[in-house]
């Protein structure tokens, strides 16, 4: 059994509520979900430059989970609360909320707590004082490392014709730099939008991350660190997505 | 800058430098004023940003709006190739 911390960028995480079900259903111990406060000036405007206001309406929106990609992994495990929230009153799971990940409140929480391992489900980039002070961080990034490294990782696999692949990786001070652990293949078969190709890349991560657990093998090799000489990717434009419609379409 | 970044991507095909230059053509669209009660001035772009500010303050240039056509035209021709 093993002791783990997940991290989360909004409330309604669903990946992250599924990943604290399939942990604890597993025998493991989830000490604490620490979540970043959306309702900051500063990450909203981050947020709003970086992907604009139909992001910021469709994280309000709330999410049906029979209508994505996740719905086979919500049954599987059966996941019964829609957010963070409902799944610590029903499961008993601390939620610290934080400013920001680098913020000293936690830092001090992701060092005292004693996990094995911390699980990244979004909320910033993580820096060099959080990575010195917390367990092996690790991630499932929705694209092929060291190909495609950085945002929409998914929609930029299938414009720069690279494999449909999701990586499992231990997060380190460079952008999906960090030693690879588990790479997963899902298929682009049958998908229309792009939200279905991110859930569908997202829940073949969930199961690379829960492989990964289950394995143990969490430490990550540093001589398998990710060659960074490939041009990082950044959040897509709007017309490069209705690009990516497209060619899933037909 | 955008139209800088499209005729380095014309030399080595790149999608993601596209995007950079598709966002920062986005940017100024979402700056640029069509409607006007005059026609001479629809469409146009300011010189800076907010417009009080350094640069061209309180003026719309008129390469300001030469650019952006030039930018959108290069961006709308790169990104047909790809259909």
């Amino acid at each position: 059994m093993a002791r783990f911390i997940l991290m989360a960028g909004y409330a309604r995480s669903l990946p992250c509520v599924i990943l604290a079900e399939a942990l604890l259903s597993r025998g493991h111990e989830v000490s604490q979900i620490m979540l970043v406060s959306p309702l900051q000036i500063r990450r909203l405007r981050r947020i709003l430059r970086q992907r604009g206001i139909s992001w910021f309406f469709g994280r309000i929106r709330p999410r049906t989970a029979s209508a994505s990609e996740l719905a086979g992994l919500t049954a599987e495990h059966a996941v019964a609360s829609d957010s963070l929230r409902g799944l610590s009153r029903r499961r008993g799971i601390r939620i610290l909320r934080v400013k920001s990940f680098e913020s000293d409140r936690s830092i001090r929480a992701v060092g005292a707590l004693g996990a094995d391992a911390v699980i990244y489900c979004g909320g910033g980039i993580l820096r060099r004082r959080f990575l010195a002070a917390a367990p092996p961080v690790l991630n499932a990034h929705a694209g092929p490392l060291p190909q495609i490294r950085g945002m929409n990782a998914a929609e930029w696999a299938l414009l720069l014709e690279e494999p449909p692949e999701v990586t499992a990786h231990v997060i380190n001070i460079g952008i999906d730099t960090g030693p690879v652990l588990l790479r997963r293949r899902y298929e682009r078969t049958g998908l229309e939008s792009v939200q279905q190709l991110r859930d569908r890349a997202v829940a073949t991560g969930l199961r690379a991350l829960l492989e990964v657990v289950d394995s143990g093998r969490w430490k990550g090799d540093e001589e398998h660190l990710i060659d960074t000489s490939a041009r990082q990717c950044f959040v897509m434009a709007p017309v490069l997505i209705e690009l990516v419609e497209r060619r899933l379409s037909g | 800058m955008a139209e800088s970044i499209l005729l380095l991507e014309s030399r080595a095909a790149d999608l993601r430098l596209v995007s950079a230059a598709a966002r920062l053509v986005d940017v100024v669209c979402a700056t640029q004023r069509c409607a006007s009660a005059s026609r001479r001035l629809g469409g146009r772009v300011a010189g800076s940003k907010p417009i009080y500010g350094p640069y061209m303050r309180l003026r719309y240039p008129n390469w300001a709006a030469k650019y952006l056509v030039d930018a959108l035209l290069a961006l709308t021709a790169r990104v047909e190739a790809e259909l």
